[in-house]
């Protein structure tokens, strides 16, 4: 075959479009998710039912106040987020190596709320940048392909530049297959191109550090250097444990933070020995800002006031807080996720794609089948792992000792048979029938968290019904379209 | 020269040519973000997210070019000669 530009950039997008979408697919369902990553958390924890709006008195911060002072002579730092409209309670958190965790406070009363251990939407987001890896390399893992999925979206606007507009008014459901998933491909990719591009440039700008970072390339390799055995055997530099000074009352304090902080509400509360900060709320706006102002221990006394200026600075907080999305009201919030599902869709239907134009020529490979056996533990086991996931958060004890963990390995379990499944039926080409099991198993799954709600919290029901019908309600679209697709390979089988 | 008389490349050359666009690309972006944090004027916190902004947008726009203009290797030479340039740069600079 001559090599043109066109054929060069179609080997282009297949590939990166392909291996990048692996990862990317798997990327934009959890941060989609994440967007409504507070209320999933609510949905997973159904003894947790305090009304929204619910005033936060100074009564409930004294008691948190006093947990804080506590958990810091025993060497445990914790700091304090402040109840907003979507998560009403007043949370004493601190960081186990893995997340922020903590005890739950009622605003009003500071009573300790007996909620479950759960990963909750926390997990969504942790999955969505790190995909649960540790250290950098999590990172690494998510910012590489996403990256080619930009140049993945490049190559397809080579490809495809003449015909963008076109494209838009173009849906051939009733031509051939390949063409109707093409149409369809080529559709939603021109429409949320916008979207996709937007997301995932933002998306690897937050820990851009780590993939450009601005030091030496010679240096990146120093760093890496084992340690000297001289340094390795020098005694640890213990430093003297500090004084926690008692902490003064804090309703006062977040009085007189609003006005350093511009009128905007505060979001938490960080303690330090000498002093505590209070930060702006993410929510305030779009610019995703660490703006504090800092209170002296023990008097209360303002200290100083940290808020960022400059061009370059605000633009960068601009572009992150375009990707937290914090600062958006339900409906964008909404907006950002059904673009990030269409997205999603874009490069699922993308994955499709690649496998039904090999399939003629190269559909006996095991490289093709275990191609085909990644796709369908993408598609649906990740979907399916998902729902098994909120299953398990309501199933599971809910006394039971590290229960948040053993959620994740549910999660991961179930993921990891599925991708077993796959693989072994795909490579003993029986990838049809695989592809039928895991879409049934997932439309029960999902189908099923409405009964499952119902049945085992109808109290929280009624006490935020938007919520659960919101997560109800996903389960059953999710459901939907899995039966969809499995009755359209149910005719292909016939 | 015309695109119909263009011999027709082996298909083992494309991961090769990939690699090598996302290498020198690589490189490229990476000494950008170097050369805007040596600029004189904005704070150095500044001008590394400036640096990195600017990289970042343009590593895919390199990987496309690099692999795309194919026609003896003009893209590869492209991305490389901005790498040379964005090293003589930092070279002035520094």
């Amino acid at each position: 075959m001559r090599e043109t530009l066109r054929t060069r950039m179609g080997w282009l997008h297949a590939w990166t479009g392909f291996v990048g979408g692996l990862v990317m697919v798997c990327v934009f369902v959890t941060g989609s998710l994440s967007v409504f990553d507070t209320e999933i958390t609510r949905w997973m924890q159904p003894e947790v039912r305090v009304a929204p709006g619910t005033p936060l008195t100074p009564a409930a911060l004294d008691v948190a106040a006093r947990m804080i002072h506590e958990g810091e002579t025993h060497g445990i730092p914790a700091f304090l987020a402040l109840p907003s409209p979507r998560s009403p309670t007043l949370k004493v958190l601190h960081y186990d190596g893995r997340e922020f965790t903590g005890p739950q406070l009622d605003p009003q009363t500071g009573v300790i709320i007996p909620a479950r251990q759960t990963a909750g939407g926390e997990f969504f987001f942790r999955f969505h940048y790190t995909l649960c890896m540790q250290g950098p390399a999590g990172i690494l893992a998510v910012d590489i392909p996403a990256i080619g999925l930009l140049v993945a979206i490049g190559s397809g606007l080579v490809i495809h530049i003449r015909a963008l507009l076109p494209d838009i008014v173009l849906l051939r459901l009733s031509a051939t297959r390949l063409r109707a998933w093409l149409d369809a491909h080529l559709l939603t990719g021109v429409l949320f191109l916008p979207f996709m591009v937007m997301i995932t440039y933002t998306g690897v700008l937050v820990h851009v550090d780590r993939l450009l970072p601005a030091i030496p390339v010679t240096s990146l390799w120093s760093q890496g250097r084992p340690v000297s055995r001289s340094t390795a055997i020098r005694p640890p530099h213990v430093a003297p444990s500090p004084v926690f000074q008692p902490l003064p009352p804090l309703a006062p304090l977040l009085a007189a933070a609003r006005a350093p902080l511009g009128g905007r509400e505060a979001g938490f509360i960080l303690f330090s020995p000498d002093h505590l900060s209070i930060f702006a709320s993410d929510a305030s706006g779009p610019f995703l800002t660490r703006d504090h102002a800092d209170f002296h221990l023990p008097d209360g006394a303002l200290l100083a006031t940290a808020a960022t200026s400059g061009s370059i600075a605000r633009s960068v907080q601009l572009l992150h807080g375009l990707h937290y999305a914090r600062f958006a009201a339900t409906g964008l919030r909404w907006l950002y996720l059904v673009s990030g599902l269409c997205a999603t869709a874009v490069i699922a239907s993308g994955l499709v794609l690649f496998g039904m134009k090999r399939r003629r020529d190269r559909g006996h490979t095991v490289a093709f089948r275990i191609g085909e056996g990644l796709t369908m533990t993408t598609l649906v086991g990740l979907p399916a792992s998902l729902c098994a996931l909120l299953w398990a958060s309501r199933l599971l004890p809910a006394t039971l000792p590290g229960r948040d963990g053993t959620e994740i390995t549910v999660f991961f379990t179930v993921w990891g048979l599925c991708a077993l499944h796959a693989l072994t039926c795909a490579v003993t080409g029986r990838g049809l029938r695989a592809w039928r099991t895991q879409l049934a198993m997932s439309a029960v799954l999902a189908g099923g968290l409405l009964p499952l709600d119902g049945l085992t919290a109808p109290a929280a029901l009624h006490a935020a019904p938007a919520i659960h019908a919101a997560v109800d309600g996903m389960g059953l679209g999710a459901a939907s379209l899995a039966l969809y697709v499995l009755s359209h390979l149910r005719d292909r089988a016939a | 020269m015309d695109a119909r008389r263009r011999p027709a490349m082996p298909a083992w050359n494309r991961p090769g040519s990939l690699v090598l666009a996302c290498l020198l690309s690589y490189g490229v972006a990476h000494l950008v973000v170097m050369d805007i944090v040596r600029l004189p004027g904005p704070a150095s916190g500044e001008a590394t997210a400036l640096g990195q902004i600017m990289a970042l947008a343009l590593l895919p726009v390199l990987i496309v070019l690099g692999f795309g203009a194919h026609a003896r290797h003009v893209g590869l030479f492209v991305v490389g000669g901005c790498g040379l340039a964005a090293a003589l740069v930092g070279a002035v600079l520094s």
